[in-house]
């Protein structure tokens, strides 16, 4: 199985499909996990539930989280894996609707490495989203 | 002696100056006939030994006159002049002894007898010195014939009878003193016992009279302090205008306003409509006003008869008994709150006020019955506690409309793009133009959305007050516009409008969204005018914003201020609607003012007013007073 790169953790089929379409475009995404809620982002990056027996270590090079999922919230997920030393080390980059000062403050007193708020327009969209995987995959040096 | 009216006439020391001063006179009147006793005595004393001379005197002169004769009738016998040695000595002493006997009798009575004794004495001796001048001149037959007549002898004998009425003229003088003396002292010895007797009866009389002026007056006195002390009826007054009257006076004046003041305090004590007692620090009620029974509806007889625990919530029981014995200590309690069982078995809520009395072990207290006040408390408790659920919910409501509303947005958004790029070749002009609208749609709901979020964030922002300056922000704002509408004329007229005390940012906000309003409402292809006006006013501020735009129908003066509501359709200008909903929101919460004037054509003016001083205007009071209004605006 190939290293993960990037976990990508969105419940809107349409927002998951931009997403992906802008990083496909830029051939960013070589590996790309995608997940569609709170629990199952925490299954994988913590190898339980239908990801047991994956190497914990093995883990995706940035997260992209959005706030807003179904089951466990984004700010939760973020929580967790800023707590726990296996993983605290993995870059997560909020990637969220909300502009909201509550939800930002929040993430950066959690530890999140990145926050950023979706545009509207699809431009801007589309041009977000590339420079965030071209940033992440090829600028930024990871933990070792 | 004295009448009851003198006697209480007099004060304590004239009294006791009479009690003195009475028996006094009596021992000086006393004393000065005693004195006059012993001046008599000792006259009496001096009138005897003068008179035992005076016969002494007159003896020895009857003597000396005695032995001349016979001195001389012995002459004459033997002629031997040796026996005129008693006629000599005779001669020498007599008138010797007769200025003595003078002497003696000058100031008496028997000055008469004593010429006559002179006298006869000198005539005595005369008679022998004529028998001695015969008997020496030889006449010695005429001298014995003289002697033998008896002539000699008449004389003696006169002489012997003036010396006798001498004697008993001084017998008589001296029995007549005699007399006298002793009247003297029988009268003395009756002044002597009178005056004693007078003495001691006055005494004991005044002893008398003072003690029962003095001792029964003293103990009603005393009686009356320890009347007063108990609280009791006084006994009637004491009278007289001395010290103890005075006293008595006083006490039944203290007594008096005691009475007033234990009056005042009961009528206080009745009409309060405060709890009012008195507690012992035996854990007693020892006194309580009839609000208590109104209050928890016992007797005051069952209230008395309990300690005053008993009737306290067992919940409050163990603070309760702390408070007391910090009462206890000294302190005083202020804003102490406790439950209170009412005679029907709910509880009442009581705000205590107290202090004690450590030396007569009491303690004061004063209570209200705020169960009510409780119960508006909690009733408030629950109101603000729905309110702030409200809020939360209001809260999540928008971050679901910021999450959830651009969400989709971008999706029509994206999809649209997807199949223009995809499918853009095979699309006529009108399809083409049909997309572009979907776009354009899509980009004014999402700014909807952000002014909404961006209105109801205002809400739950605190102001930070500051200094600030319109002036320059709205310069800043205008230089702004100017970069963006680069092929517009902007003229910005910047009076002199009063620093504000208000939140920088917020006021920002006002002005940004004033200004991009005359911006977006002035007339296409004219110069804009844009002018900033302030002046002070009493306590507050007032500012306007001013434009030759379009302007507005006064008709619709208040509803521009409305969210979403435009008076002019999206076709001819583009905006959310929310702008001047804002401006009204912030300038509201800074306890300020916010009005329009406009006419079609020429114009409009934004007018606003800041307080002087600053008061933040919570959200909830804008809610209630916005509601208020409507109400009234029907």
């Amino acid at each position: 199985m190939n290293e993960v790169e990037i976990l990508l953790v969105e419940d809107n089929p349409h927002d998951l499909e931009l997403t992906l379409r802008a990083l496909r475009k830029n051939h960013l995404a070589n590996s790309i996990t995608s997940v569609t809620d709170g629990e199952e982002a925490l299954d994988f990056l913590f190898a339980r539930g239908k990801y047991l027996g994956r190497d914990v270590s093995n883990g995706p090079r940035v997260v992209f989280l959005d706030l807003k999922l179904p089951k466990v919230d984004g700010i939760e997920v973020l929580r967790q894996v800023k707590a726990d030393e296996r993983t605290k080390k993995i870059p997560i980059v909020i990637v969220t609707s909300s502009a909201e000062e509550r939800d930002r403050v929040e993430s950066y007193q959690l530890g999140v490495n990145s926050y950023v708020v979706k545009p509207i327009e699809f431009d801007s969209f589309m041009k977000t989203i590339t420079e965030l995987g071209f940033y992440w995959m090829a600028v930024n040096k990871s933990a070792p | 002696m004295v009448g009851g009216k003198d006697r209480r006439g007099l004060s304590l020391s004239q009294k006791g100056l009479l009690l003195v001063g009475v028996p006094a006179i009596f021992q000086v009147l006393l004393l000065a006939s005693l004195f006059a006793f012993e001046r008599a005595h000792d006259r009496a004393r001096a009138a005897e030994l003068r008179r035992k001379e005076v016969v002494v005197s007159a003896y020895r002169l009857l003597a000396l006159l005695i032995d001349a004769e016979t001195g001389m009738r012995g002459y004459l016998i033997t002629q031997k002049p040796e026996f005129l040695e008693p006629y000599d000595r005779a001669v020498r002493e007599i008138p010797k002894e007769l200025s003595r006997l003078r002497a003696l009798t000058e100031s008496d009575r028997a000055v008469g007898e004593l010429d006559q004794i002179a006298a006869r004495a000198t005539a005595s001796l005369a008679f022998q010195t004529q028998n001695r001048q015969l008997i020496q001149s030889g006449a010695r037959a005429t001298a014995l014939d003289r002697v033998q007549r008896g002539i000699g002898k008449q004389i003696m004998d006169a002489f012997r009878t003036s010396m006798d009425q001498l004697l008993a003229a001084e017998q008589r003088a001296a029995a007549n003193e005699e007399q006298h003396s002793i009247q003297l002292r029988s009268r003395l010895n009756a002044a002597l016992g009178v005056g004693t007797a007078a003495n001691i009866a006055i005494c004991v009389g005044l002893i008398l009279l003072l003690t029962r002026s003095f001792t029964r007056r003293l103990s009603a006195v005393i009686e009356n302090t320890y009347r007063l002390q108990q609280h009791q009826a006084l006994l009637m007054p004491v009278g007289g205008e001395d010290e103890i009257g005075d006293l008595d006076r006083r006490i039944h004046d203290m007594a008096a306003a005691l009475e007033k003041a234990e009056n005042d305090l009961t009528r206080f004590f009745t009409i309060s409509l405060e709890m009012l007692c008195i507690a012992g620090f035996d854990g007693f009620f020892k006194r309580l006003n009839p609000v208590w029974e109104t209050v928890l509806g016992y007797s005051s007889q069952e209230l008395y008869s309990r300690p005053f625990i008993d009737f306290v919530h067992p919940d409050d029981r163990e603070a309760t008994v702390a408070e007391a014995k910090r009462l206890a200590e000294g302190s005083t309690t202020v804003r102490f709150e406790n439950r209170y069982r009412h005679a029907d078995g709910s509880y009442r809520w009581l705000l205590w006020n107290a202090a004690a009395l450590p030396e007569a072990k009491i303690i004061y207290a004063a209570a209200t019955d705020i169960t009510q006040r409780k119960q508006f408390e909690s009733t408030l408790q629950d109101q603000n506690a729905a309110l702030e659920s409200a809020n939360r919910e209001l809260e999540s409501f928008s971050y679901s409309v910021s999450h959830d509303l651009r969400a989709p947005l971008r999706a029509v958004d994206g999809y649209t793009r997807i199949l223009e790029e995809e499918y853009g070749a095979a699309l006529d002009d009108e399809a083409r133009r049909l997309l572009n609208v979907i776009r354009s749609e899509s980009r004014r709901m999402g700014v909807l959305i952000d002014d909404l979020l961006a209105f109801s964030r205002l809400s739950r922002q605190s102001l930070s007050w500051a200094e600030v300056d319109l002036g320059e922000i709205s310069s800043e704002i205008i230089a702004e516009k100017r970069r963006r509408y680069p092929d517009r004329t902007i003229e910005f007229a910047n009076g002199e409008a009063p620093i504000a005390r208000a939140d920088r940012s917020a006021i920002r906000q006002v002005l940004f969204n004033l200004i991009a309003n005359a911006v977006k409402y002035s007339k296409p292809q004219a110069p804009i005018h844009i002018e900033l006006g302030g002046r002070s006013s009493g306590d507050h501020n007032l500012y306007w914003v001013r434009d030759h735009g379009i302007g507005f129908d006064m008709r619709y003066a208040k509803k521009i201020f409305g969210v979403f509501q435009r008076l002019h359709s999206d076709g001819e200008i583009e905006g959310s609607g929310v702008g001047l909903a804002i401006v009204q929101r912030i300038i509201q919460r800074h306890g300020g003012r916010v009005w329009a004037e406009g006419e079609p054509g020429k114009g409009a003016v934004f007018f606003f007013t800041l307080p002087v001083t600053q008061i933040e205007i919570q959200e909830m009071e804008l809610i209630n007073e916005r509601s208020g209004n409507s109400a009234g605006r029907g």
